[in-house]
């Protein structure tokens, strides 16, 4: 992209060290802003009086403000920004919130897309550091009995990338009624016969539950499956959001509303609604629902960054992508299959059973 | 001259008369030999039935009788011992038996719903033919017959093996050779099945092992739940109701054992106090 008089050019937020004036990261071990360069450590709180923030608005939630936010306004597809460092020009396409000055390396923030109406209500900081990511991955790989023999010695791992996730939490209550049919068993011998009784019921259970919490991503970007498998996550160490957070990490604002992800938590809180009015059914043999009629009230929506680190494996012509969670460490992903493998853990039980098969069918018929 | 002849007229009287006194009792021809209380034979059955029962105990001297009922006495009984004690009892209190040891046997098929079975009661001089052995080869050839409802094919089975032990003593496959040679008989019937059930269950349990496994790969899926996010002190339930709608029945039949299922008792006193021994099988 060329850069004229026209181009409009905009300063993003960049926190550099008081004592040295290096660039500054977040120290997911520490919990605190970390300069490299002096090996010195501060709190959020006391580097936002040092560089002159005052008290932000609260984190607005999606259950009173929605309305009134215009979703179809939306930012140009690239703005340019200038790194405070070296002063180069850096274009960020409309989502992105928090990036690396490709020029410099130095850590940017782009506040504009996390304040007002756009500021996220909470954040979770990252626990788990770069450094830890290798054993985590080392721990992952065990237990994989299928994983192919070259797998260690052939695949290319890139690099991790921290980036915080932009998440949707629902809160929710569900009020309903679920009726189902159940059946107990009776069975007996009468001389030479083998009778068996069934009765068959009627269940029905009224009552109400909520839900509080229930993450959705909120990136077109990012896989759903992938980020379902990684919860969960502590919400108890959700923190009020700061964009000093991002620092040293990759972050994206939303580009899926509430209403979009609505029916992806909807549906999870209603399964789960469902089996735990089944819950309270015993002493059946076999149940199963028949009709349920189930409501939701109350709902309310946060807007969370959650902290995730994305890698990706090549493994043969195949990419395989792992996310970790960086709270957690837990990791998931996609896995190789090797063919040898998958061919002995058939054949070795095969073997064994049919030989325990044939054996006693000739002994004892 | 006349005196001679007096003499001797007198002592053939008297020798014949001596002679009948110790000669044994022969069969009594008076009786049934087929009793079928049950009503399982049509009268051409049971005619036939009569005819090869007459030319058995005509060739070998032993007495037989085959006996129907749809019920035993021993209404406190069931199973081989009800089946037992009417066969002995019918054979003894009915006069059934050749010579002084009254040798015979009586075929008992017991026709009680709840208590079918058939039981073979031997007497006398027959009681050794009827070993262990011998009851389980016949029993195993008859009871298919019996299991099909073929009653008649069943006492015709059954006259014909006992026909066979009676002409040989034994039957003719029932040596430690022949044990072997239908030991490999049943070997190869029994291999392709055996092969079969090995093939299916290694195949499953091949699989299940190998899908267990591939689930292990397997880390990343759709969400379908919520429970990790239930405030579990907001669960409030307001009403639980069950009703009974309505009682089904399904009855099926139990098939019973195959082979090598027969009861035996190598000796006994029956409640007349003679000395049985015999077996039987239920079907």
């Amino acid at each position: 992209m060329e850069f004229d008089e026209n181009t409009t050019v905009e300063k993003a937020l960049q926190y550099k060290c008081p004592r040295c004036g290096a660039p500054l990261e977040y120290d997911p071990s520490a919990e605190k802003i970390h300069c490299g360069a002096c090996d010195t450590d501060f709190d959020i709180e006391a580097l936002k009086a040092v560089a002159g923030e005052g008290e932000e608005s609260d984190g607005f939630d999606w259950g009173d403000l929605k309305k009134d936010l215009n979703f179809e306004e939306k930012l140009e597809d690239v703005r340019v920004y200038q790194c405070q460092s070296c002063g180069a020009l850096i274009e960020a396409d409309e989502n992105t919130v928090a990036t690396k000055c490709p020029y410099c390396e130095n850590n940017v923030v782009i506040t504009d897309r996390v304040s007002g109406g756009l500021r996220p209500n909470a954040v979770i900081p990252f626990k788990i550091t770069k450094k830890d990511i290798p054993e985590r991955l080392k721990a992952f790989y065990k237990n994989k009995p299928l994983l192919p023999k070259n797998f260690f010695s052939e695949n290319v791992t890139e690099k991790a990338q921290g980036m915080y996730v932009p998440f949707w939490l629902f809160n929710a209550e569900i009020d309903g009624h679920v009726s189902f049919r159940g059946e107990r068993v009776h069975v007996y011998k009468s001389g030479d016969y083998r009778v068996t009784e069934t009765d068959h019921f009627a269940m029905e259970r009224d009552g109400e539950m909520a839900f509080r919490n229930v993450p959705v991503d909120a990136s077109v970007k990012m896989d759903n499956d992938l980020m379902d498998s990684i919860e969960p996550f502590d919400f108890s160490e959700m923190k009020d959001f700061d964009p000093a957070y991002l620092t040293g990490f990759v972050a994206e604002r939303f580009d899926s509303t509430p209403d979009d992800e609505l029916e992806r938590a909807s549906g999870r809180m209603e399964n789960s609604a469902e089996n735990v009015f089944k819950s309270t059914i015993s002493g059946y043999s076999a149940v199963r629902v028949v009709t349920k009629n189930l409501k939701m009230r109350n709902s309310s929506v946060k807007y969370v960054f959650l902290p995730v680190y994305i890698l990706n494996c090549h493994y043969g012509d195949k990419k395989y992508r792992y996310a970790i969670n960086g709270q957690t460490g837990k990791v998931v992903g996609e896995l190789p299959i090797g063919k040898a493998e998958s061919i002995k853990a058939f054949l070795i039980p095969f073997l064994i059973a049919f030989a325990a098969m044939t054996g006693l069918v000739l002994i004892f018929v | 001259m006349r005196r001679f002849f007096a003499v001797i007229f007198a002592s053939a009287l008297v020798l014949s008369c001596f002679c009948i006194s110790f000669a044994e009792p022969l069969i009594n021809p008076e009786l049934y030999r087929v009793n079928d209380f049950a009503d399982i034979y049509t009268e051409e059955q049971e005619a036939d039935l009569e005819a090869r029962i007459t030319d058995i105990y005509t060739k070998y001297d032993m007495d037989l009788t085959v006996y129907t009922s749809k019920e035993t006495a021993y209404t406190d009984l069931t199973g081989p011992e009800s089946w037992m004690n009417e066969a002995d009892d019918f054979y003894d209190y009915n006069n059934f038996g050749v010579g002084e040891d009254g040798r015979g046997t009586c075929l008992f098929i017991c026709m009680d719903p709840d208590n079918r079975g058939w039981w073979t009661s031997a007497k006398g001089a027959a009681m050794p033919y009827y070993t262990e052995e011998a009851i389980n080869y016949i029993d195993d050839r008859v009871y298919p017959y019996m299991r099909d409802g073929d009653y008649y094919g069943g006492a015709v089975e059954y006259l014909t093996l006992v026909d066979t032990l009676y002409a040989d003593g034994e039957f003719p496959y029932y040596t430690e050779y022949s044990q072997e040679s239908e030991h490999e008989a049943a070997l190869m019937q029994t291999l392709p099945m055996a092969i079969t059930a090995g093939l299916i269950v290694g195949l499953v349990v091949g699989l299940a092992v190998l899908f267990s496994k591939k689930r292990l790969m397997k880390t990343v899926a759709t969400a379908a739940e919520a429970s990790e996010y239930l405030d579990g002190k907001s669960f409030n339930l307001r009403g639980s109701r069950d009703h009974f709608l309505f009682r089904s029945v399904t009855r099926t039949k139990i098939e019973s054992r195959k082979s090598g299922g027969s009861s035996y008792s190598g000796g006994h006193r029956s409640s007349s106090g003679s000395f049985h021994s015999g077996g039987g099988r239920g079907f």
